[in-house]
């Protein structure tokens, strides 16, 4: 009872208060093991969760340094059976080990013989494992690394893996700082990464990933596979690389639909590896390609589920995983933290953009009311149709054009998901149109031309939601979404996070139809934002043209 | 060999000649300290000193004893057979201090087991044939000297036989006669056999007798049980943390008492037809309160001992809150608490059995007679008392804390697993923080703590209560600690709870705020503002509006009966007239007015003003509401005032007087005496009923008094005779004339 800035609750949620004067050390000393779930204005949120202690675990902190960090900072008793649960849940961790042994090759090792019995007769673990050499060990198939260590996390039993890393093929690649420098919390997060080998650093929007990335890779020394979104990601990266580091051109291959390069730094597409063709993944031989020292996973909450299964294969390589945020819609976050590893870095949106490092922002949403014969229409719809309905309200055109009136003179982009609605815009704000069908050279060309000033509008469907680097944009206008999916409302709002010239402030609209679902799958969206300490200003459409 | 009862030992009379001199403080103290003394209430004190005597009584006075009261009482019932051993003789045989000693034996008095430093007959035969680990006395005796210069003369041989059987048990088995390879160990027993300084028991066994194996020892007994109590753990925490977390519990626990009463009260379990509850409605408030079933169980457990939750509804079918459990909902927390939790330590409820099977793989249920333990009381007194004897904070682990219980009780073992739920239920109703006893834990195990004290013990631990709420952009809202009960309604009615602990989180959303203006806070908007420490973020504002306008279209309000005007010219004629006054009518639209009155009356009244109304059909009466409150009695407020010290002084007052009044003997003190005067192998003077009715007294020596009959012999006769107990109406001795002291 220190009346400290943490709270401790008995779901295992953690409470800081921002504004107490010991809010920053209790941070840092709860940081190594608690999750930030929420970060809004007042009291952050953290969780305790069991991957979240191992983690802490495998960076070396042991359960008493994480008791000692909750009492020291608590404002009240911490329930007893808590601090018991974490030392019982830490010390689950690193009783399996997954050692390289110099005659018996990969081997699973424990210091308790009793758990290593336990986890050798499921059956899930049986299949794994190859020959039992003694008591305490067992051998392993160097391919199963990666199944046993996601199944062993399954069984509560995860095992630190000590095996190492294989140094890849070695190829120079040297950051070129020259009217540049990483940012401090950038060298942190690599120094994160490296130290562990493997594992996921979670910065916003226009942060700077692309050089954790670049970092990452100076560090290795080694050959890299990149893997990013699309095909306009492939080639921001590729430029990013070419400007930041000392590769040359002919170093760095693409591998896309378009072309099949395989070079010493080569940036393939999730879609490429992932394309099927009679059963087979034919791509897949570019994993084993060349020796690669480093996998660098762009946006990896993204990551398909066949991603995942060829990941498993890969667990003697260094893996970066990169991601805004880490929330999954499909709730696939745990198979993130046992193929790629566990998260190496993280940092509240508000903390970087107080230092100055991505773009100040101001999320509005603009409601308008049906009129009254559309109501009646949305009121007697099928509940399938309802959200389309309201997300292409016919009102809403007027209210777009209103809000590139109002900002006329700024980048704008105008976001949406249905390609009928978004048509009607294009043509209604007389803008370029970017949707899926169109094709890679006219995206880049339309991209560039936005970036140079000479087209003020973009309307752009959901190809535009990630690693799209538009740092002139100031305005997004979003007019219809997926339905309640927050990540991509904060995918959204990171193209107008890259920070601006003498910077200014982005607005971050959404038009929402009030009362329908609309305005209840928006404020779902919203939820991630809000929870990041974004708050939500709300606008009446009406007000907003009488101005 | 000699038998127990010796010289040495104290005999029924002695009991009942200590126990007459007792001061009546000293007589309760002794029913307190013995309670199955008192129950049923003894009628007299010979047959007070009866009961005291019976084998089960005596085992469970020595359950209470710990692990050096013990050892006394072994080592005085081992000397008795050849002296009557002083203090300071005890504390030399035992190597404890003579101070030690003395308290341990007035213990032993106080509680009827000695009297006069000599043990009662019962006590020594509970001790068993080998006490402390020494033999019979030495038969024939022999002088000290005399038994000195024998073993003086003995071989080395045979001085080894001796050391070994008084190191350890004193029974050895005989050696392989006449192992030619190794003829040492037969001889040397022969030759110890031959002097009489071992005993022969049977064919193939020996046994040291006690004064050899004091001789060879120094005249210390061999070394036992442990004298000094395990080392107690240290602190693990300070005592406000201690205090403090338990406290914060305790709240827990009647938070999730007054959750389970609700949720009863509106839909109350059923009952199984042979009591208890269902074991899906046990998994129902388990999910319903968050708790594994374990813990569900306890709480309702707790709640029924404490009279909150009964059999009700109708024929008994359900379980539902008692009316005493609407008077606890009403009270302040500190006071729920403490009326829930003070009947704990004398209840025989074993929570931790639901669930579990019993013999016949039948499924135990919570509230039912399948769970009720007699020994449960005993357990968490033990529990408690053992905690309370430790330092402040220090909290033993599960084996330490068996290893002081072993100490404290060593005849009364307790099972790991009832030790593990007593100390899990003692955490889970606040009485210890982290395994540490809270002082409210310690209230508790004071005779006549008042409801009052435990109350403000746990108030005293609690951090101070928070009005502020902080609400944020992401619509959550937290109370950085403790809410007032007024803030916590509040966020009840308006918000979603998303954890508790020692904060509060709460989040708002539209169905929230819609339920908190159904239940009349139409103003929840400014209800929120006044406790917030921070503007209400817009979003919440609009959140508000939205809910507070969907509930603009439709109103609700009372009315008895209409009136229907064909145009708005008519209604507003009606509202006009002075004489309507009394209808109290109110226009609701502009052709529709309402009246308080019943249809009936405001036609009368209508007519009377020369109104012609039609009457629409009148609605049936509504029924009376279907809520009506199922009470069931609720037990009367346990207090754990401890033993009824008034009403063991009254037992006390009358016992004294049926001793004064009559010289009938009660059935214990006739056993009591039969079987003294069986070992002793002495004749008395019984006075039996015989089959007409009649009394007859004969001389007879009894022999054994086994399941209520006694076997005894006629000396004059040569006959024997078996009597049963009950027939038989009093017992006296007999002074034995010189020449006929029977031999063994």
């Amino acid at each position: 009872m220190t009346g400290g800035p943490l709270i401790v609750q008995s779901d295992k949620t953690i409470l800081l208060e921002v504004d107490h004067p010991q809010a920053e050390t209790a941070r840092r000393a709860i940081a190594p093991f608690a999750e930030l779930e929420r970060a809004p204005e007042h009291i952050h949120t953290y969780r305790l969760t069991s991957l979240g202690l191992w983690n802490a675990r495998a960076a070396g902190y042991d359960a008493e340094q994480i008791v000692a960090a909750l009492i020291d900072h608590a404002r009240y008793p911490v329930p007893h059976s808590l601090l018991v649960d974490i030392a019982d849940t830490v010390g689950r961790y690193g009783r399996l080990r997954l050692l390289d042994h110099p005659s018996h090759g990969l081997i699973l090792d424990t210091s308790d013989v009793a758990v290593l019995e336990e986890v050798v007769r499921t059956k899930e673990v049986a299949g794994l494992v190859g020959q039992r050499i003694d008591d305490t060990t067992v051998a392993v198939h160097p391919s199963e690394r990666g199944h046993l260590k996601q199944v062993l996390i399954k069984l509560g039993w995860p095992a630190e893996d000590l095996a190492g890393y294989v140094d890849g093929e070695a190829h120079a690649i040297e950051l070129d700082e020259s009217g540049w420098e990483l940012r401090p919390y950038q060298l942190e997060a690599i120094d994160g990464f490296w130290h562990s080998g493997s594992g996921v650093v979670v910065l916003p929007c226009g942060a700077g990933k692309t050089l954790v990335g670049a970092g990452a890779m100076a560090r290795s020394q080694a050959t890299t596979l990149v893997l990013v979104t699309n095909t306009v990601a492939a080639r921001q990266w590729r430029a990013e690389l070419l400007a930041r580091t000392s590769l040359e051109p002919a170093e760095i291959g693409e591998y896309s639909g378009a072309r099949k390069e395989i070079r010493p730094v080569t940036i393939a597409t999730y879609q490429v590896l992932t394309t099927r063709r009679q059963g087979a993944y034919p791509h897949l031989e570019l994993l084993d390609a060349r020796d690669w020292g480093l996998i660098v996973y762009d946006e990896v909450h993204l990551l398909p589920a066949p991603i995942f299964r060829m990941t498993a294969n890969l667990q003697a390589r260094r893996r970066l995983g990169l991601t805004a945020t880490l929330v999954r819609e499909d709730g696939r976050e745990d198979e993130v933290f046992s193929l790629i590893g566990p998260k190496r870095y993280d940092a509240p949106w508000r903390d970087i953009e107080s230092q100055g490092y991505i773009a100040p922002a101001r999320c509005l949403e603009v409601r308008f009311t049906l009129p009254e014969a559309d109501r009646l229409a949305y009121a007697t719809a099928e509940r399938t149709d309802r959200y389309r309905l309201a997300a292409c309200a016919p009102g809403k055109d007027d209210i777009v054009a209103s809000l590139v009136a109002r900002h006329e003179g700024e980048q704008i982009l105008v976001i949406g998901q249905y390609i009928d609605q978004l048509n009607e815009l294009a043509a209604r704000l007389d803008a370029p149109i970017i949707t899926g069908a169109t094709t890679v050279p006219q995206r880049e060309r339309l991209f560039a031309a936005f970036r140079g000033g000479e087209i003020p509008v973009l309307v752009v469907s959901k190809v535009a939601n990630f690693s799209i680097d538009l740092p002139e944009a100031t305005v997004a206008i979003q007019v219809s979404g997926a339905f309640g999916s927050r990540q991509e409302e904060a995918q959204r709002l990171g193209r107008l996070l890259r920070p601006k010239e003498q910077g200014r402030t982005a607005q971050f609209y959404t038009v929402v139809t009030r009362d329908t679902v609309d305005q209840e799958f928006a404020s779902h969206r919203q939820r991630f934002l809000a929870e990041q300490g974004y708050s939500y200003e709300i606008l009446d459409a009406e007000d907003l043209s009488a101005r | 060999m000699t038998p127990a009862g010796t010289p040495h030992t104290a005999r029924a009379a002695d009991l009942v000649r200590h126990l007459e001199r007792r001061s009546t403080d000293e007589l309760v103290d002794l029913l307190v300290q013995r309670p199955d003394l008192a129950v049923p209430a003894p009628a007299s004190l010979g047959a007070l000193a009866g009961r005291a005597l019976t084998r089960s009584s005596i085992d469970r006075a020595l359950a209470d004893l710990n692990s050096r009261q013990l050892a006394v009482v072994e080592a005085l019932c081992a000397l008795s057979r050849v002296e009557h051993p002083s203090a300071p003789r005890l504390a030399a045989a035992l190597e404890l201090a003579v101070g030690d000693v003395e308290e341990v034996l007035d213990v032993l008095a106080q509680r009827a087991l000695i009297v006069e430093g000599r043990p009662v007959l019962t006590l020594a035969e509970a001790c068993g044939p080998y006490p402390a680990g020494v033999g019979p006395p030495l038969d024939p005796p022999q002088s000290p000297a005399q038994l000195a210069q024998t073993l003086a003369e003995a071989s080395p041989e045979a001085r080894h036989v001796v050391s070994a059987l008084a190191q350890g048990s004193p029974v050895g088995l005989l050696p392989e006669a006449a192992a030619e390879s190794n003829p040492g160990p037969a001889e040397a027993t022969r030759w110890l056999l031959e002097r009489g300084l071992l005993h022969r028991l049977d064919d193939e066994r020996v046994v040291l007798p006690l004064e050899v194996g004091l001789a060879q020892r120094d005249g210390r007994l061999p070394p036992g049980r442990s004298l000094h109590p395990p080392d107690p753990p240290g602190a693990n925490s300070s005592a406000e943390h201690v205090a403090a977390s338990a406290a914060l519990q305790a709240e827990e626990f009647v938070r999730l008492t007054a959750e389970l009463l609700a949720s009863w009260e509106n839909q109350p379990p059923q009952r199984l037809r042979a009591g208890g509850l269902p074991s899906r409605e046990l998994r129902r408030a388990a999910a319903a309160l968050g708790l594994e079933l374990g813990q569900a169980a306890v709480v309702i457990e707790t709640a029924a001992t404490a009279g909150l939750i009964a059999p009700g509804g109708r024929t008994d079918a359900d379980f539902v809150p008692t009316a005493g459990a609407m008077e606890w909902a009403a009270r302040e927390a500190g006071e729920q608490w403490a009326q829930l939790v003070a009947p704990w330590s004398s209840s025989p409820r074993a929570a931790w059995l639901v669930g579990s099977r019993d013999d016949r793989g039948t499924l135990r249920a919570a509230l039912s007679a399948d769970v009720e333990r007699g020994w449960v009381p005993r357990l968490r007194r033990r529990f408690l008392r053992t905690l309370a004897h430790l330092p402040e904070g220090s909290a033993p682990d599960s084996a330490e804390l068996r290893e002081i219980l072993a100490w404290h009780a060593p005849r009364a073992p307790v099972s790991e697993e009832s030790l593990a739920a007593v100390a899990a239920e003692a955490e889970l109703l606040g009485f210890t923080g982290g395994g540490a006893l809270s002082p409210a834990g310690r209230l508790i195990l004071q005779e006549g703590a008042a409801h009052a004290e435990l109350a403000a013990a746990l108030e005293g631990a609690l951090p101070p209560r928070v009005d502020e709420l902080i609400i944020q952009g992401d619509l959550t809202g937290i109370v950085p600690g403790r809410p007032t009960a007024q803030l916590a309604k509040l966020l009840a009615d308006a918000a979603e709870v998303e954890s508790r602990g020692g904060g509060l989180t709460v989040r708002f959303s539209a169905d929230s705020l819609r339920r908190a203006i159904e239940l009349g806070r139409a103003t929840v908007a400014d209800e929120l503002r006044a406790h917030s420490i921070t503007p209400l973020p817009q979003a919440l504002e609009y959140l508000i509006a939205d809910a507070v306008r969907d509930y603009d279209t439709f109103r609700v309000g009372a009315a008895g009966s209409y009136v229907s005007a064909r145009d708005e010219a008519a209604a507003q004629e009606l509202l006009a007239r002075g004489e309507l006054g009394p209808a109290r009518l109110q226009a609701v639209s502009p052709t529709v007015l309402v009246s308080p009155l019943a249809p009936h009356h405001l036609a009368t009244l209508l007519r009377e003003a020369g109104v012609r109304p039609l009457l629409d059909e009148e609605p049936p009466a509504p029924g009376p509401t279907t809520t009506t409150r199922r009470t069931a009695p609720a037990p009367a407020n346990v207090v754990n005032s401890g033993p009824d010290r008034d009403a063991l002084t009254d037992l006390v007052g009358r016992l004294r007087r049926a001793e004064a009044q009559v010289g009938a003997m009660a059935p214990g003190h006739i056993v009591a005496l039969l079987r003294e005067a069986a070992t002793a192998a002495e004749v008395v003077s019984v006075v039996m009923a015989e089959a007409g009715g009649h009394h007859r007294t004969r001389l007879l020596r009894p022999l054994t008094v086994i399941a209520g009959r006694a076997r005894m012999e006629d000396p004059a006769a040569g006959t024997e005779v078996t009597v049963a107990v009950h027939r038989i109406a009093s017992v006296t001795s007999v002074p034995p004339p010189p020449r006929e002291r029977i031999a063994e």
